[in-house]
Parts: C-alpha cells; sequence; structure tokens
C-alpha cells in the first residue's frame, strides 16, 4: 500500500529540513572560518597579541553559532506542512493549491496519488541543491587555510604563551630581528616549577638560577646582548636566533643589538628566601633541678619552593669560670620526603639521661631546616635558640635570678674553712685520743688537704706554663714525682715573690704570675700544712691552713668578685688616674673620604633621575630606557625609590602623560626626599 | 490743507538737501573715532596677539584680578612703546618668588614666596607638583632637594616662573672638639650627608686626631667651622678674622663659651638646662638637655625657644654669620631616637651648617631667578586707571543716506498723489 | 667639656657575657692614664634584647658559651651597627673550632655581614698608640683554646668605618684584672684598648 499524501508530504518536510540544516551549518563553518583566516592575515601583518588571539577562537565559533541560528531561525518554516505545501505547490502549478488545501482541511482527498512522486523529487533536489554554495565557500575556506603557514593558523587556532615568533616570518631583511622577542624562562629543577614562555617582555622576575632563553625571528649573526659588560652572540636554530643565559641573584638589564635597533629586557630575579624555623618547644629558657627525663621538641618550617631537612641541634656546656668543655649532636626530625613539602613540622625527643648531665651544665638548642636550593644555597634557617641550665647544687633556681655558679676560689675557700674546722676539732679531742687515732684523722685531713692543693695547683700552673700540674698523673710517693713537686716547688717559689717589691718581668715572661701570687701562696702554705698533717700534727699545721684560707681570700677578691653572680662595683678615681701613664700617644690621622660613599651613590642616582626627566618630552623611548636602567642600579640600595619607577615607565610606555607626571613626582619625593615647606618665610636659611 | 501738504513737501525736501550737506561735510572733515578693546586676565593671553594687528587708534585696556605672565607684560609694554594706548585696571595681589641655592652638597633649592596672608601657594616645576602651603604671615618658603629644569609658583590665579639655580658646591667643614661621641657623630652626620669634613678631635695633649691635610682656615678652602666645645679656643683669632671674610661658625653646646668666639657668638651660654630621661623615653632633638642662649645679643636672632630658654640663636658679623647652638649630646638622638632619628640628625645638622656655610655669589646664582609680576606690571605700565570710554565721530552714513532717500521718497509721493509730476 | 664616654658590657642571654668582670674597670682607668677623654667611672651593662643598649655608641662582647642573639638582640644590634655603633666582641675561649668563636662569627653574619680580615695596617692600630697590628696576649699561646697567635682581627665595616671588631685574641683574659696590678706590669698590655676607644670616639 502506498503511503498516504500526508506521508510523503512529511518526508517531504524532512528533506528539505535537512537540506537546511545542513546549508545552516555549511554557513555556520564558513563565518568561523573566515573570520579565523581573516584574523591569521592580520596577524600576519600585525602580531595580535595573546588575549586578543585567545578571544578570536571564542569569536569565531560564536559567530559560526550565531549564523547557524541564524539561518536556522530564518528557515524555520519548513518544519510545517503547510509551508512545505506551498513550496511544492510553487514548483507544480498542476496541484492548483490542492495540497495545501488537503493540508489546512487535513482531508488527503484533494490530492491526486500521480503528482506525489514528484513531490519527494521536488523535495530531494532541494534539500540536496542547498548547501551546495555554503559547501563550495568551506572548501575554498579549507583550501586558503592550508596555503597559509602553518604557524599563522597554529598562531590564532591555539594561541599560548611563547607562539610570537612563530608568526608569518617576514621578508623584510633591514626589518628589526628584535621583535617578536620570546623569553623562555626554566627554573631550577629544585623549584619544581613548570617552564614557562613570555611574548615581547619588558621585565621579567624569574627566581634567581633560572635559565632564561631568549629566541626572535631570523638569523643569529650580528643579534647580541649585552649584560654589564658582558656581550653574548646569538645562536642560530630553524630561522630563529636565541640567546641563553642564567639569571643571577641581582637585577641585570640585558641591552639587545641588532644592528641600529635596540631593545631592552630586565631581568628582575625573586631570590630565594631560606627557611623560616619557629622553635615551638621548648618554649623559653629554664633552669631543670634535676637533668632526668625527656624533653619534647617540636618546631615548625616553612620555605618558599620546599624544604629538604629539618633537625635539631644542641650544644651542651659543661664547666665554669675559664674552663669548659662542648658536646654537640643533632636530633632528626622526621624526615621530609614530599617533593613540594612548603611547610613541615619536626617533632623529637631530647632525653636528658642520655647526655649525662651535672649541675652546672648548659644545653643550647635550636631548629634547623634547610631547603632544596642548590643553585646557591642550601639556604639554611634557624629558629631562636633555647638554654636549659642543669641548677647548681644549693643554687637558687629560680627563673628570675642568673645566679653564677661559684668559682673555683669560692670552693676552695668552702673547702679549706671545713679542713680547718676539722683540724680544729682534732686538735681539740687530742687529748682525749690515742695517737694512732690522731695520726690516722690527721692524715685522712692532710689527704684532702693535697687534692686541693691539687685543684689549687692545677689552676695556678696551667697560667703559668700552660701544662697541668704534674702531681696528677704521677704516683704520689714515687721520686720522679717528688722531683717533680720540688720542681714544682722551685719554680713557684722563685716566681712567688715573698717580699713587697714588685716583679720586674723581663720580655717574655707572663704576666699573668703576678695576678696568682695569693694562689701559689696559698699552694705553700696548703704543701707546708699537708707536710704537718701527714705527721700527724695538727695543731702545726692549723697556721699554714689559715694562711692558706687567707691567700685564696685574697685570690678571690683580686680575680672574679662573685658572689653569686653579681660582680662588684669597682670605681675607678679618674682624677688620680688621668695622665698617669708612662706612655705618651702620638697624633693619628683620621681617615675620610670613603665615609661619603653612600651619599655620592644618592647624589648619582639624582642625577640620572633628572637627566632621565628632562628625556622626556624630546625622546619617550630613551627615557623609558634610561628609568629602567636606573631602576636596575637603585634596587639594591634604595628599593624603595626602585619601587616607584615602576608606575612611572609603565604610565610613560602607555603614553599616559598626567599619570606618568603624578608618578614621577612620587618618585622624586621617595629618592630626594619631601620638600620642606613653611608657612613663613624663614627668617635664617633653613633653621629650624 | 493744500498748504500744509505743501508745507510738508517742502519740509522733506529741505531737510533731504540738508542732510546730505551734512553727509558731504563730515566725508570731507571727520570726527576723530574712539574705540577700546578689552581683555581680562582669562583671555589676555589670547587678545595679545590682536590686538597686535589692531590699529594704533584703538585704545587696549586690560582688566587684571591677577597679575599676567612676565610675557604678557613685556608685550603690553611692547605695545605701548609701539603707538598704542594701552592701560589696565583691577587689584592683582602682589607676590614675589624668589629661588636661591641652599648650600649643600646634594644641591637643594630654597624657594620663597611673598603672597597676601591666607593665600594657597603650590609649587611644581617640570617633572609635576611638588609641594603647597598657605601662607601664614607674609609668604611661604620651600626648600625643595631635588628639581627639575625652572620652577613655577602659582599663587591664587597668578603663575611666577623662576629658572632653577645653579647648584653651589660648598667647601669643607672643619669640625674642632674634644673627642667624644658628639664630635663622632657630627662629623659622621656630615660626611654621610656629603659634606666634605675635616677634622680636629682632642685626645690627649698634644695629642689630636686629625685630617691628613687640614687646609687654611679661609674661606677659600673651608665654608664653615663647627666648633663641639670649648676646645675651639686653639684655632686663636684666625677664627674671627675667617667670620668677617663670610665664613660661617657654629657654635655647639658650651663653645659659645671660649675666650675667642664669646664675642662673635649670639649670646653668652646659660646653665645647662637637664630633663631627666626616664628609661623609656624616646630621645629626639633637645631631650637630654641643652646650654640655653642666655642674654641675647640685640643684634642676633633666637630662632629656637624652648622650656628653659632659647637653644639657637644667630648673628651676622661682617660678612659672616654665627648661629649659637645649645645642644650638646645631639648624638644621643642619632643613637636611642625613634625610627628614623639617624637620617634626621644628618638632615639636621646639614641644615644647621647650610645655614652658615660661605658660598660665592657668582652671576648664575643670581640671573632669573625672582619673579615679581605685579611690581613688574607698575613698573612697566604704571599704576592701575579706569578704563577709557568708546566712542564714535559720526553717525553711520548709511543711516543718513536711509534718512535722505525717506524724505525724498515722501514728498515725491505727497506730490504724485496730488496728481504731480 | 664632652659627655662622658661610658664603657658598657654587652648582656645577651645565651651566654656567661659576664666572663671578664674586671675588664672595664681596668679600661676605664686606661683611659685616664693616656687620655684626657671624659670617662665615666664605672662601667655600665647594656642588654642586647633592650632597645637603650642603643645609648651606648661601644659595646664590649665576651663569654665561653654559645652566641645565639634572640629576635630582639638581633633586631637592636642591628640598628646599632646602621646608626655608628661599633661592638667589640672578644672570644673568651680564644679558640676558633670553639662553640664562641662558631656561633658568634655565625650570628654577626646573619646579623649584620660577614666579617673579613681588618688590614694590620688599618688606622685602629695607629690611632693612639703605633702597633704592627693587634697585640698578641700571654693566652694565645697557653695551651688552651687553639693554641694559636692569630695575626689577624676580623671586622665588619660600614660606610669605611668598622662597625663590628672581632678577636680571638683573648684580650678578656688579658686585661680581666684589677687596675690596680697595672704596678707590676713593665708594659701596660692594656694599651691596645686605647685604640680602640680613640678609635671609636673619633671615626
Amino acid at each position: 500500500m502506498s503511503p498516504s499524501p500526508f506521508a510523503r508530504l512529511r518526508l517531504a518536510r524532512l528533506l528539505l529540513a535537512a537540506g537546511t540544516t545542513v546549508r545552516a551549518l555549511a554557513w555556520g563553518v564558513v563565518a568561523a572560518l573566515t573570520l579565523l583566516l581573516t584574523a591569521a592575515a592580520v596577524d600576519g601583518i600585525v602580531a595580535l597579541a595573546l588575549e586578543t588571539r585567545h578571544s578570536l577562537r571564542f569569536v569565531s565559533l560564536g559567530a559560526g553559532l550565531a549564523t547557524f541560528a541564524a539561518l536556522m531561525w530564518r528557515d524555520r518554516r519548513v518544519w510545517t506542512l503547510r509551508r512545505v505545501a506551498l513550496w511544492l505547490e510553487e514548483r507544480d502549478a498542476s496541484l492548483a493549491y490542492t495540497l495545501v488545501t488537503a493540508v489546512e482541511t487535513g482531508d488527503d482527498t484533494f490530492v491526486r496519488s500521480a503528482q506525489e512522486s514528484a513531490w519527494t523529487r521536488s523535495a530531494r533536489t532541494g534539500a540536496l541543491s542547498a548547501p551546495i554554495v555554503p559547501l563550495a565557500a568551506t572548501v575554498v575556506a579549507l583550501i586558503v587555510l592550508l596555503l597559509l603557514p602553518a604557524g599563522a593558523v597554529a598562531r590564532i587556532r591555539s594561541p599560548r604563551p611563547g607562539d610570537s615568533i612563530r608568526g608569518i616570518a617576514s621578508r623584510d631583511a633591514a626589518r628589526s630581528r628584535l621583535s617578536p622577542l620570546v623569553a623562555r624562562i626554566e627554573p631550577p629543577a629544585y623549584t619544581h616549577n613548570q617552564s614557562s614562555s613570555i611574548d615581547d617582555p619588558i621585565e621579567i622576575r624569574p627566581i634567581a638560577g633560572s635559565i632564561v632563553t631568549f629566541t626572535g625571528q631570523g638569523s643569529a649573526p650580528g643579534v647580541v646582548a649585552h649584560v654589564n659588560a658582558e656581550s653574548l652572540a646569538a645562536n642560530t636554530r630553524d630561522d630563529e636566533w636565541s640567546i641563553r643565559l642564567v639569571a643571577g641573584a641581582k637585577p641585570i638589564a640585558v641591552r639587545f643589538t641588532d644592528r641600529s635597533f635596540e631593545r631592552l629586557v630586565v631581568i628582575n630575579s625573586i631570590p630565594d628566601a631560606p627557611p623560616v624555623v619557629t622553635l615551638r618547644s621548648p618554649a623559653r629558657d629554664s633552669v631543670l633541678r634535676t637533668p632526668t627525663g625527656t624533653l619534647a621538641l617540636s618546631a615548625d618550617a616553612s620555605d618558599d619552593f620546599g624544604l629538604t631537612s629539618a633537625m635539631f641541634e644542641y650544644i651542651v656546656s659543661s664547666g665554669e669560670g675559664e674552663t669548659f668543655k662542648f658536646r654537640s649532636g643533632v636530633i632528626a626530625g622526621k624526615p621530609i620526603t614530599a617533593p613540594r613539602a612548603t611547610h613541615a613540622s619536626i617533632t623529637a625527643a631530647l632525653p636528658l639521661d642520655g647526655l649525662k648531665l651535672v649541675p652546672g651544665d648548659i644545653v643550647h638548642i635550636r631548629a634547623v631546616a634547610r631547603d632544596g636550593n642548590n643553585v646557591s644555597g642550601p639556604g639554611v634557617g634557624t629558629s631562636e635558640t633555647r638554654a636549659l641550665r642543669v641548677a647548681r647544687t644549693g643554687e637558687y633556681d629560680s627563673l628570675a635570678v642568673e645566679a653564677a655558679a661559684p668559682t673555683e676560689e669560692a670552693k676552695n675557700v668552702v673547702s679549706q674553712r671545713m679542713l680547718i674546722m676539722l683540724a680544729e676539732a682534732l686538735e681539740r679531742r687530742r687529748p682525749r685520743l690515742a695517737r694512732d687515732s690522731v695520726v690516722g684523722e690527721s692524715r685522712s685531713i692532710a689527704a684532702d688537704q693535697k687534692r686541693l692543693r691539687r685543684t689549687v695547683g692545677d689552676v695556678v700552673f696551667m697560667r703559668l706554663g700552660g701544662t697541668q700540674s704534674a702531681e696528677e698523673h704521677t704516683d704520689e710517693d714515687s721520686p720522679a714525682r717528688a722531683k717533680t713537686m720540688q720542681d714544682l716547688l722551685a719554680r713557684a717559689d722563685s716566681a712567688t715573690n715573698r717580699s713587697t717589691d714588685p716583679i720586674d718581668f723581663q720580655g717574655g715572661e707572663s704576666p699573668v704570675i703576678a695576678v696568682n701570687k695569693p694562689l701559689l701562696e696559698a699552694y705553700n702554705a696548703m704543701w707546708d700544712a699537708g707536710t704537718q698533717l701527714e705527721l700527724g700534727e695538727p695543731g702545726t699545721a692549723l697556721p699554714h691552713m689559715r694562711r692558706a684560707l687567707a691567700a685564696i681570700e685574697k685570690a678571690r677578691q683580686a680575680e672574679r668578685l662573685y658572689l653569686r653572680g653579681r660582680a662588684p662595683q669597682v670605681v675607678i678615681d679618674i682624677d688620680k688616674a688621668r695622665l698617669k701613664g708612662k706612655d705618651k700617644g702620638s697624633s693619628s690621622t683620621r681617615p675620610g673620604g670613603a665615609f661619603t660613599a653612600g651619599d655620592s651613590a644618592a647624589h648619582a642616582l639624582e642625577s640620572r633621575f633628572v637627566r632621565a626627566i628632562e628625556l622626556t618630552p624630546r625622546n619617550a623611548s630613551a627615557a623609558i630606557d634610561s628609568l629602567s636602567l636606573l631602576r636596575i642600579d637603585a634596587l639594591a640600595d634604595n628599593p624603595s625609590f626602585a619601587a616607584t619607577l615602576i608606575p612611572a615607565i609603565d604610565a610613560l610606555r602607555r603614553g599616559r602623560g598626567a599619570d606618568a607626571t603624578a608618578a614621577l613626582a612620587r618618585a622624586r619625593r621617595s629618592l630626594a626626599g619631601p620638600s620642606i615647606s613653611r608657612d613663613s618665610i624663614a627668617r635664617w636659611g633653613g633653621i629650624p | 490743507m493744500r498748504s500744509l501738504r505743501r508745507r510738508l513737501e517742502l519740509g522733506c525736501r529741505i531737510g533731504a538737501f540738508a542732510l546730505l550737506g551734512w553727509l558731504i561735510g563730515t566725508s570731507l572733515f571727520p570726527a576723530p573715532a574712539r574705540l577700546v578693546e578689552t581683555a581680562s586676565t582669562t583671555n589676555l593671553g589670547e587678545r595679545l596677539s590682536s590686538w597686535t594687528r589692531t590699529p594704533t587708534s584703538v585704545a587696549l585696556h586690560a582688566t587684571l584680578e591677577a597679575a599676567p605672565s612676565s610675557q604678557a607684560i613685556a608685550w603690553l609694554a611692547a605695545l605701548r612703546h609701539a603707538g598704542h594706548s594701552v592701560s589696565w585696571s583691577g587689584s592683582p595681589a602682589p607676590a614675589v618668588v624668589v629661588a636661591e641655592p641652599v648650600v649643600d652638597p646634594n644641591g637643594a633649592v630654597r624657594v620663597n614666596v611673598a603672597a597676601p596672608a591666607n593665600s594657597r601657594v603650590t609649587l611644581a616645576d617640570v617633572a609635576g607638583a611638588i609641594d603647597s602651603a598657605r601662607v601664614g604671615l607674609l609668604g611661604v618658603s620651600f626648600t625643595v632637594p631635588l628639581t627639575v629644569d625652572s620652577l613655577v609658583a602659582r599663587v591664587n590665579q597668578q603663575s611666577l616662573a623662576v629658572a632653577k639655580p645653579a647648584d653651589v658646591t660648598p667647601r669643607a667643614v672643619f669640625v674642632v672638639g674634644d673627642a667624644g661621641w658628639e664630635a663622632k657623630f657630627v662629623a659622621s652626620a656630615l660626611e654621610e650627608r656629603g659634606w666634605k669634613v675635616v677634622t680636629r678631635f682632642a685626645v690627649a695633649p698634644g695629642v689630636n686626631v686629625r685630617a691628613a691635610e687640614e687646609p687654611p682656615l679661609d674661606t677659600a678652602h673651608v665654608a664653615a667651622i663647627v666648633a663641639i666645645d670649648s676646645s675651639i679656643e686653639a684655632l686663636g683669632p684666625v677664627v674671627r678674622r675667617f667670620v668677617e671674610q663670610g665664613g660661617g661658625i657654629v657654635l655647639a653646646g658650651s663653645a659659645a663659651g671660649a675666650r675667642v668666639v664669646s664675642p662673635l657668638a649670639a649670646g653668652s651660654v646659660g646653665p645647662r638646662a637637664r630633663r631627666n630621661v626616664a628609661a623609656n623615653d624616646t630621645i629626639g632633638l633637645g631631650t637630654t638637655g641643652y646650654f640655653p642662649v642666655a642674654s641675647v645679643r640685640d643684634d642676633a636672632v633666637a630662632l629656637e625657644r624652648r622650656a628653659s630658654g632659647v637653644a639657637v640663636a644667630a648673628r651676622r658679623i661682617g660678612a659672616g654669620r654665627v648661629l649659637q647652638v645649645g645642644y650638646d649630646d645631639s648624638w644621643r638622638w642619632r643613637m636611642a631616637g625613634g625610627p628614623g632619628s639617624e637620617a634626621a640628625h644628618r638632615d639636621w645638622w646639614s641644615r644647621v651648617v647650610s645655614s652658615v656655610a660661605y658660598a660665592p655669589v657668582t652671576a648664575n646664582t643670581q640671573s632669573r631667578t625672582f619673579d615679581a609680576p605685579v611690581a613688574s606690571l607698575f613698573g612697566k605700565l604704571g599704576p592701575p586707571r579706569p578704563a577709557p570710554v568708546s566712542s564714535r565721530g559720526t553717525v553711520d552714513p548709511r543711516l543718513m543716506l536711509a534718512l535722505i532717500l525717506l524724505l525724498l521718497l515722501v514728498e515725491w509721493t505727497s506730490r504724485r498723489l496730488r496728481g504731480l509730476r | 667639656m664632652s659627655a662622658e664616654f661610658v664603657f658598657a658590657t654587652a648582656q645577651y642571654d645565651s651566654g656567661d657575657w659576664d666572663s671578664a668582670p674586671l675588664l672595664p674597670a681596668n679600661i676605664i682607668d686606661t683611659i685616664a692614664r693616656y687620655t684626657e677623654i671624659n670617662v665615666a667611672p664605672t662601667g655600665v651593662i647594656a642588654a642586647l634584647s633592650d632597645a637603650r643598649m642603643l645609648r651606648y655608641p661601644f659595646l664590649y662582647l665576651t663569654g665561653h658559651l654559645p652566641v645565639r642573639f634572640s629576635d630582639a638582640e638581633r633586631r637592636n644590634v642591628r640598628q646599632f651597627v646602621e646608626r655608628g655603633g661599633l661592638l667589640f666582641i672578644d672570644d673568651h675561649n680564644h679558640d676558633i673550632d670553639g662553640v664562641f668563636h662558631k656561633t658568634a662569627t655565625e650570628e654577626i653574619a646573619r646579623t649584620v655581614a660577614p666579617l673579613a680580615e681588618l688590614p694590620n695596617d688599618h688606622p685602629l692600630y695607629s690611632s693612639f698608640f703605633k702597633f704592627d697590628g693587634p697585640p698578641t696576649t700571654s693566652h694565645e699561646l697557653n695551651g688552651w683554646g687553639d693554641n694559636l697567635v692569630h695575626k689577624h682581627l676580623l671586622a665588619v665595616q660600614r660606610r669605611g668605618r668598622i662597625a663590628v671588631l672581632y678577636s680571638s685574641k683573648d684580650y678578656s683574659s688579658e686585661w680581666n684584672y684589677h687596675p690596680d696590678s697595672k704596678r707590676f706590669l713593665s708594659v701596660d698590655n692594656t694599651r691596645f684598648a686605647v685604640n680602640l676607644v680613640v678609635y671609636a670616639l673619633t671615626a
């Protein structure tokens, strides 16, 4: 059974709709391609900015869609049967409006079946012929597209930074090869940053240590980059020249020259800052009563690019007076494994028992972190240091009181006094004791006296000849030792002046001996006391012991005046001492000239600034270059002034005269300081 | 009726002939015309070029509420010289601007502007606006560290222009005193500021720390002496000669009490005013006391007063200047002052020395460095006068011709209506 | 007469800053003996963490223990140097392998600038008495410390002037005695201190 007229009509409608849709689509494509091709052609003449090319893609797409939509809207009636019927009626007069009538009435008996076959043919023909023209136009556009240089199309089709040199290369040999210019920045590997490209740079801010490659169109010979006093020639590759350099720590201006053309690019490196470390625990200095337990350590570290390690360092200082010993160590925290860890918290525990601390020891603790800078570093950041002190026995261990440790002499005083008390007690009990007991106890006191004498001897003889007392290292009763002791005594005797005459030193003798005269006296007195005590005569030993005590007291007065950490006030009688010195000085020359270096540099900057401003009305481009170079030179010494030049340079480049004037006025104030204004005429120069 | 009509016709005829005769007469013997062209402050600049092409019979009058520029005044004077009648009226506010170089290693410029009280004065140069101030009494003063090309001061609606004066390169400053912090830091501050400093510091009897080459004490080599204390006595009477020749001397602390300089000082040295400084005080200039200038001389001027007396006073001796500064420990301000105290100390001492330093006067420092437009206006064009009244010698001849034709037409029409030819 | 020169000892938190308590009095005595400099009869202690340390443009710092500046101490020392003060540091251990030297030089490098050798013809050595270089002390070869004679002092200079002077020669031990003991000496071993102070007051 053949399809009804309405069915055939619907088929015709479908065919016509397909045709119009294809036509609209084709015209949309043509519109988009035309825009793209026009943009590529324009870009070949005048290099379009990256943002413009980005937006052109969307504009082209939008234009294509708009064209498609507009045509579909215009031909929307193809979807109505009545319109299709009218269209068929226009092509077949024999229908005599029966088809339209049938559509309007819904009665297909109006239509003779002999006519139906012609509809489909007409509709097919119409559908096929509709898109012919736009498809032909599309083909033409595609041909043109293929004829254009790949680079030119790519710049429009997929614009990206650094493609400014990929446009249509100019065949004009006289043209400057410095424009367009692309800078490719490859940061140091440890930063884990991506490489980037900048088209037509004026200033670039790479990380210090980055490799910067400048590329332009054309051959290399004749293209040179001048950096300070150095000149770098370009290399050629694929009809492009390139120059490579490494961004140092200091800002530089790179001046490119190509015959009579010049171009300036500023490289203002970003330095890699060292890590910032904060010690959280221990939170403050403290004094420990007993050095046991475990000390919890924690710290935070941060870095701009990435940390590689963080740890705690400690130094243990043991000793007092002039004698100290030091031990140091490292406590590692949890290792930092993440490649770009810019923050880290480290914790550790410091077992105090393991440090074998004794009263008086001081432990200094700090946290240290390192970054991955393998160009100029690594950068090391350290925290504040905490000091933990182990309290001495009997010491007032308050955080508010910085009590100094008792000195050697102070300890000796205490010990000598105790020995005297023991000897006096023995002497009092002597009538009631057996001789053996007296001798035994007396020798016991003698042994203590000997130990004390050795301590004093260690101090005295270190200062004399730098060698420790031989007593410690040889057997007590050996003749060699005795000989050594006798020698020592002889030295001590000869060095100790028991008269009141001042010692007259020849050149080379240490004047320290004079200071330790009391200690030498104490040493000798102890020696005499020890001899008597060994013989079991405490009563005879007592005067020597008291003499030793007095000598030690005198030594404390002469050397360290510490009494529980407070230094005594020694007030000099200035009038009495005035000009009593034996020697006379001589006049000298005060160095000068170098002291003005700093201000000369500022003055030089001012002169250059003035010259650059004077250049502005005559040659804005030269003024911009002068200000750019001035900014580079000012970055180190006057960064605030350098910062004020940026808006001025920018305004001059954009041709905004009023903005440039205001910015230059601010720069002037920053450089030379503000003017001083008064609401009256100064009577006397600039005072007040 | 008929006679009345005839009389009317006769009257028209006579009137027409009379007017014709008057026309002929005035064309043979014309009365002088008197035209006046005027301009105001706002459009004077534009009118000057057209006035130049105006015949000298036209009087030119400017109504000025603000003094015009020097060029405009000179142009008006030239027009008068060329034969024009030029006059002006109005009450422009008088103002004068003077620019002089500051004796400073960095080459600053001082601009003094005299203007009526409460006027707003703005200063600018080629590089843009510099500063502005309102006149308190007689004028305002600007000290500008860095100027580019010429300077323009705007007072109300007037613009006063001056050339940038040439920099003056100062000579050395001689700092003399006992070795101490004040001497050291005064010398340091001046050196850091760019001054060439020569020192003589006494350390012990016969022992000094001095410059490698001590220049002769005259204005060809030394611009100023800074005496930190009474050790200036050692220089002797050459000090007075130096000052009288034009050199400057700063007497700091108790230096004014030294015999060799006390006759030059602005006053005597009073007992030291000492302020108790609390532990947490921020130290500024004078915080820790000073030697007041007592018995200020009649020809001296007190420049700075404090609660305990005059701290700074100045005096002229011959061609030179003497500044007595009571502060003897400004170094505390530099070292222990608030933020910026180091720079402030440096600048202050530089200003002190600048105010007395000898500077040779050259022609370059005086040319085109002042502008007084109102005075110039009076000088070139005389005092203000009322605007002249414009007048014409004859009635417009076209009007006369029209009247003649009207009278003849009336007469002819009346005769025709009577049937006559 | 100028304001007094006050000998100030720097107090810092991390170590034994007061290890040479007699040195100030000794130096004050020396200044009075050879010069007419107006000097205060007693010294003062200036805490580096307190901004009032800026009131003393000459500071003496010594010790045996590690030197680790707190943030406040570092800030004040930096400002002190920038404003023209002179910080004299002496290693009481006279040991360039020791913790005082290592930590103090690290702190100075971090706070101000790295130390560099001072030439022996620097004006410091001729500012009052004439020396061919830094005078040797009796402690340099006493078997303690590094047992070396250090031929140079180290310094950081600012605008052509010494801002930080560093010694490994143990002047702290050399000069740490009561001035009355000078009568025993044929040659006053504190004369170099005069050069130091004169340089500080005149350069």
